[in-house]
């Protein structure tokens, strides 16, 4: 088995570095930023974390504040690029700058998600991937970045054992009942818009419907293969984007902001690095 | 196995991450409050059935096929954001307090966990950033016609009859 090196270490923060700013670009054109979204109000979540995070007011502060969403959104997109700089030109500053990136994340994350209209699981890849990046040691880094995988697959196979427990899976009136709920005010605006049509079409027929929300909970499901082996990890990286197209299909979910926990299916055939406890310890750029 | 790997590499490195396994595994146990960044995916998980009657938002200048899902969200989720912000308070009374004293923790202040704000401003606020936003013709301003009670302008019926289901 291939070791991991430090050339993958690079290719790994580049291409998340490249992930970040595509979906950066994406919201900007969608109107995503803090800037555009210009939050007025929020709604408090049943989360103790964020509870303790409230209490420094900093979410009150941002409501109709424009110079804090420009200064938070300024922070928070800069993070990867000054990652990048001190990667490239300075491993010692790699540590501080990911530390700095933790803190700008937790905050801006938390913040903005108390708005509407994200919801703070899918940013959960901003708030974990810095204590992955921290480290200089590559063998912590790959240990970090196989953590991340597992946490990846509990992301998935965890949706299915939900549906188990919670009853979804054994409704047959599910999937019509949350296309309904989920497009309610797209039907009447378009009602005559081939996709209005073909969610009613799909609301109609209860067992198609139910069909598409087990053939999701059958994906979800193959994720706890994972656990046992890598071999499939490209099968699963695979099935993981027809998951993301049909959320978008299917729902109009754009959970794209989960994309970067994907990226350790992309390094998984790579086994423990050597080069002892400290590994290497400068990265190596593509030629 | 992995984490025993991870053990022989480094101690704190392996405890730290069994740590956030356990914590984990802990929230999806409860199923209830999450610790961020701990949460629970249900995804659609719970049982939802075809109500015999839904309250829809409408807007006569939107139609959804010129929307990106984002601008579609950007609206509607506002709109039911802002309609369940009385749960803001009851969260805070009945679950915030409670588990800030149950916790030995000083119970935080309202000011921190209640949006202050009132219909008119969020009406004004709407108008003002959304229509702007979307709606490059100055006409195009029909959300002036939204309520700001309810903020629906337009409600319309989805009914199930006999296992049908009826929309205008």
């Amino acid at each position: 088995m291939e070791q991991f090196s430090g050339h993958n270490r690079t290719r790994f923060t580049f291409l998340f570095i490249l992930l970040f700013y595509i979906l950066a670009a994406y919201k900007l054109w969608n109107g995503m930023w803090l800037f555009q979204m210009q939050p007025h109000f929020f709604n408090t979540r049943f989360d103790g974390t964020t509870w303790l995070i409230m209490q420094t007011g900093i979410h009150q502060w941002l409501l109709d504040n424009k110079p804090g969403w420009i200064l938070f959104d300024a922070l928070f997109y800069a993070m990867p690029l000054l990652y990048w700089l001190a990667y490239k030109y300075s491993m010692k500053w790699v540590p501080w700058v990911a530390i700095i990136m933790l803190l700008v994340n937790w905050i801006y994350v938390q913040c903005y998600t108390l708005y509407p209209t994200n919801s703070i699981e899918g940013h959960v890849g901003w708030l974990l991937y810095p204590f992955v990046l921290m480290t200089v040691r590559l063998k912590s880094f790959y240990f970090l970045m196989n953590a991340m995988r597992y946490f990846f697959l509990f992301f998935f196979a965890s949706a299915a054992l939900w549906k188990l427990r919670q009853g979804g899976a054994f409704n047959p009136e599910q999937m019509s009942g949350i296309l309904l709920g989920q497009h309610k005010e797209y039907l009447v605006s378009a009602p005559d818009y081939w996709y209005t049509l073909f969610i009613y079409w799909l609301v109609r027929h209860q067992a198609v419907s139910y069909g598409l929300y087990l053939a999701g909970l059958l994906l979800e499901l193959v994720f706890l293969v994972g656990f046992f082996t890598k071999k499939y990890d490209r099968t699963l990286l695979v099935l993981f984007i027809v998951f993301l197209i049909m959320d978008l299909f299917i729902m109009r979910i754009p959970y794209f902001e989960i994309l970067p926990l994907a990226l350790p299916l992309l390094f998984s055939k790579y086994g423990e690095p050597v080069g002892g406890v400290h590994g290497e310890l400068k990265p190596h750029f593509f030629k | 196995m992995f984490i025993k790997k991870a053990y022989q590499y480094s101690k704190p490195l392996a405890i730290g991450m069994l740590f956030f396994t356990l914590v984990q595994l802990f929230c999806f146990y409860k199923g209830g409050m999450v610790f961020s960044p701990w949460y629970n995916y249900g995804m659609y998980s719970e049982r939802i059935a075809i109500k015999p009657l839904y309250v829809v938002d409408a807007f006569p200048a939107i139609e959804g096929n010129n929307f990106s899902p984002q601008k579609w969200d950007k609206v509607f989720v506002t709109l039911k954001g802002f309609r369940s912000l009385s749960q803001n308070d009851s969260l805070y009374k009945k679950e915030i307090s409670r588990l800030f004293h149950k916790a030995h923790l000083p119970i935080p202040h309202n000011s921190n966990f209640l949006s202050n704000t009132s219909s008119a401003s969020v009406k004004n606020w709407f108008q003002n950033s959304m229509s702007l936003q979307f709606f490059s013709q100055p006409g195009d301003t029909t959300l002036l016609g939204w309520d700001g009670e309810k903020l629906a302008l337009v409600r319309r019926y989805y009914q199930k009859t006999d296992g049908t289901i009826f929309w205008p």
